[in-house]
């Protein structure tokens, strides 16, 4: 269905160039002297450019450029009322022109006079009299460099703005600052995360559901994979699970039906691991099942270094047969639970070794002690940046019971 | 009191800038003092990661072995000059866009139309001139970064959607599929799918259904690309979950879907939709249609049906909305035809003619209407050539043959 929405097929091509198309180039010729400007013009036309125009000064050269809108520019230096270097200068402070072609041609032959053009943001210097041969190579070289630049920053402009659009709808599959707020309130249970995927899109995505009963249900699920395609699988999962009643959660049941439901869905090759359970404050508990998540770690108040859960379990979305067990671990009143996904133990941290669980427990145990859990998380996160570059989507879970 | 619970999205990762001091830079000259003042200086500027060869073979060694961002070539040198060395860079694809800076006289006329000849991308003059031989270093470098930047930019994303478009692949039916289906039922099904990016917001489907019936859909999900493939990827996923126990009732497995929808697509995302059921021992075709094209019939005399005009609203926009079932015979030699919107309008038969008298015209042209696959490839190749190789929006059709009497099997 037709919309207009910017996309990489309809726009025009912005200024820009097509490979093929050199020879249509838009160039500007400025000089004072008419002979030179006319036979500056010949010699382009005798090269197969068409689309030259003329300008005497560099005022009026200045004036024309936004309405011819050359893909480069022959620039004399000595001219009356505004002179090349001047004009040099005005032209690349407009960010319109920050990278249009300039090439300079002078009788000025000088070093100095060279130098001060380059200063002045010339691209090219050629010195009169001029080669036919060399002028020609030249204005073909730039202006095939200027069309390659301009195809690829056309390409990236446009797939970044779909990519963030994209970013923005994946964004809204996770849960919201005010419903972080609102099951602090009811629960005095307190959520903060952290989601950040390696490219704009990615395979993870969690949720958290009060059940009505005073329990919080929560998943944290990380598809096979990253970019775009993980995150279709995201999309698909999370239409799956949206109509999901959390009431009575069980999690070992919801993992054999997510399991049921993906396994027909998935390409081979693709999988999810899903850790799902359920804080019950009343219980003390943290009920959960995995399908191959990372193992939660939580520790209560005095606590010196996290507990580990069991987390083994067959991914979700390979052989629908698997079934999955619940386990618990003790929650008093005052406890933190810390979910991540498996780029926080994956962490490059060197040629051939990566941060491993060993490793992730050991920086948990270090800054356990801060009170806020924000900055619990915010100095995880930026010990984890300064190790190493992630190249897989990070999520990060911190729930601890208020009350 | 303390502070509100921290929710944090980190920003979308950019691509690493390596600045041009960082670039690698081969000096190439036969003479001692050239390349000790050169490699001067280019380090006094910033620059450090610098190599030097003393002559052409040398080079070219050097370059085959660790590629470097930037070279400055010497004309006259022993065993192998500058020329050379240029010629065989641009006749290796990997190294036809390394940038050079040939250094030649101001005065050598001769010389410098050579090396431009040869493909050099740039002259700096000798004897040297340290302001014009870092300028032009400075701006092949930062335009060699600027490139390398935006390539591998377009590297990852293109390698990101081509996976997505294999998934998306993967979601329409594919040979074994109809093959299973053609034997189960008689049905042959040809499809034709055009998108307008890597990905796109179309999908077909069908799925056997009790008692033999088998159900078949086409959505054209509203908007294009990367944001119209993740609607289309929940709705494949919503329509896979329901049309087993819903799929028999096209009316009610439309408004069913709709109400799924309506709670997972944002505002002004939306999807038409056709769906319908074959009946191949009753030979009917009921369907019901959300803002899609209604399907048409072209029957063996080569004439063209169509059972109604239902309307209905996309799906996703109203938890109200309802549908219509419309119903029409589906005999043996009969050709079902299911469209997107976008077929109808770049076909120009939705008004002019309208409809079925449009596409009668159109099929005319052709087979004479007889041949139900000669008319699905003029179609096509109507289509191709209305719409060129990147048309402006995705377009779907999906045909389905019920075999003439005798031709089972």
């Amino acid at each position: 269905m037709a919309e207009p929405t910017p996309s990489p097929a309809t726009d025009p091509p912005a200024g820009g160039l097509t490979l093929s198309a050199i020879e249509s180039g838009r160039i500007l010729i400025v000089d004072d002297n008419r002979v030179n400007r006319h036979l500056l013009m010949a010699l382009l036309e005798r090269g197969g450019f068409r689309n030259v125009a003329m300008a005497e000064d560099g005022r009026e050269a200045l004036e024309r450029l936004p309405q011819f809108n050359p893909d480069l520019i022959l620039l004399d230096l000595m001219m009356p009322n505004l002179d090349g270097f001047e004009a040099c200068k005005q032209l690349r402070a407009d960010p319109r022109y920050k990278d249009l072609p300039v090439l300079v041609q002078s009788s000025l032959s000088r070093a100095e006079d060279r130098a001060r053009a380059f200063e002045a943001g010339a691209t090219d210097y050629v010195t009169k009299p001029i080669n036919a041969v060399e002028l020609l190579s030249r204005v073909k070289i730039h202006l095939e460099n200027r069309a390659l630049v301009s195809n690829l920053q056309l390409y990236r402009q446009r797939a970044e703005t779909e990519l963030t659009l994209a970013r923005q709808m994946q964004e809204r599959l996770l849960p919201t600052t005010a419903q972080a707020m609102q099951v602090e309130a009811d629960l005095g249970i307190r959520v903060c995360s952290h989601f950040a995927p390696s490219s704009e899109l990615g395979g993870d995505y969690w949720e958290m559901r009060p059940d009505g009963k005073g329990r919080l249900v929560v998943w944290l699920v990380d598809f096979s994979g990253h970019g775009v395609g993980a995150a279709l699988n995201t999309f698909r999962l999370h239409a799956i699970l949206k109509p999901y009643e959390v009431e009575d959660f069980d999690p070992a049941q919801f993992l054999n039906g997510v399991n049921q439901r993906l396994c027909p869905l998935l390409p081979i090759g693709q999988y999810a691991t899903i850790l799902a359970g359920v804080i019950d404050p009343a219980a003390g508990c943290f009920f959960y099942a995995s399908a191959g998540s990372t193992k939660p770690m939580l520790w209560a108040p005095g606590d010196t270094t996290p507990n580990l859960g069991d987390s083994s379990g067959l991914p979700c979305g390979i052989m629908a047969q698997a079934t999955y067990e619940n386990r618990e671990m003790a929650m008093p009143a005052g406890s933190r639970l810390f979910l991540y996904s498996d780029a926080a133990i994956e962490l490059p941290i060197s040629e051939t070794a990566v941060l491993d669980e060993e490793g992730l427990t050991a920086l948990v145990s270090e800054y356990m002690a801060e009170a806020d859990d924000g900055s619990f998380l915010g100095r995880l996160l930026t010990s984890l940046e300064a190790r190493g570059q992630f190249d897989d989507d990070l999520t990060a879970v911190l729930i601890s019971r208020q009350r | 009191m303390s502070a509100p619970p921290t929710l944090t999205f980190a920003s979308a990762s950019t691509a690493p800038h390596a600045p041009i001091h960082d670039c690698r830079i081969l000096v190439v000259d036969d003479t001692d003092f050239n390349r000790t003042l050169i490699g001067a200086l280019l380090n006094e500027a910033g620059f450090h990661r610098l190599c030097y060869a003393v002559n052409g073979v040398e080079a070219l060694a050097m370059i085959a072995d660790d590629k470097p961002d930037l070279v400055i070539l010497d004309i006259m040198m022993p065993q192998m000059d500058g020329f050379e060395v240029l010629r065989r860079l641009r006749a290796d694809k990997t190294t036809a866009d390394l940038p050079v800076l040939v250094q030649t006289a101001l005065s050598g006329t001769e010389d410098r139309n050579r090396a431009f000849a040869a493909g050099t991308t740039d002259l700096v003059s000798k004897p040297l001139d340290r302001a014009e031989l870092l300028a032009r270093v400075k701006i092949h470098l930062e335009n060699r970064v600027l490139i390398r930047d935006l390539q591998t930019f377009r590297h990852r994303v293109e390698s990101e959607l081509d996976m997505a478009r294999s998934m998306y692949d993967h979601l329409l039916p594919g040979a074994s599929a109809l093959a299973r289906l053609k034997k189960a039922s008689g049905l042959a099904i040809l499809s034709h799918t055009l998108l307008s990016s890597e990905l796109g917001g179309d999908i077909w489907g069908v799925h056997a259904l009790p008692g033999g019936r088998i159900g078949v859909y086409l959505l054209d999900m509203a908007g294009r690309g990367v944001l119209a493939a993740l609607n289309a990827f929940r709705m494949h996923t919503l329509i896979h979950e329901m049309i087993e126990t819903a799929g028999d009732d096209p009316a009610g497995f439309l408004s069913l879907l709709n109400s799924r929808a309506v709670e997972l697509l944002a505002r002004g995302d939306h999807a038409a939709m056709v769906y319908g059921v074959v009946d191949c021992t009753a030979n009917t075709f009921c369907y019901a249609v959300g803002a899609a094209a209604n399907p048409m019939m072209l029957k063996g005399d080569g004439t063209v049906e169509q059972a109604g005009d239902l309307v209905g609203l996309p799906l996703g926009v109203s938890a109200d909305a309802t549908y219509e079932r419309a119903c029409m015979p589906f005999v043996r030699g009969d050709a079902l035809m299911l469209y997107s919107n976008a077929v109808l309008d770049a076909l120009d038969i939705r008004s002019n003619p309208p409809g079925s008298a449009g596409l009668v015209a159109l099929v005319g042209e052709a087979c004479g209407g007889a041949d139900p696959e000669c008319a699905f490839r003029h179609v096509t190749t109507t289509l191709a050539e209305k719409v060129g190789e990147t048309p402006l929006d995705d377009h779907s059709l999906v045909w389905l043959f019920h075999a003439p009497e005798g031709t089972d099997g």
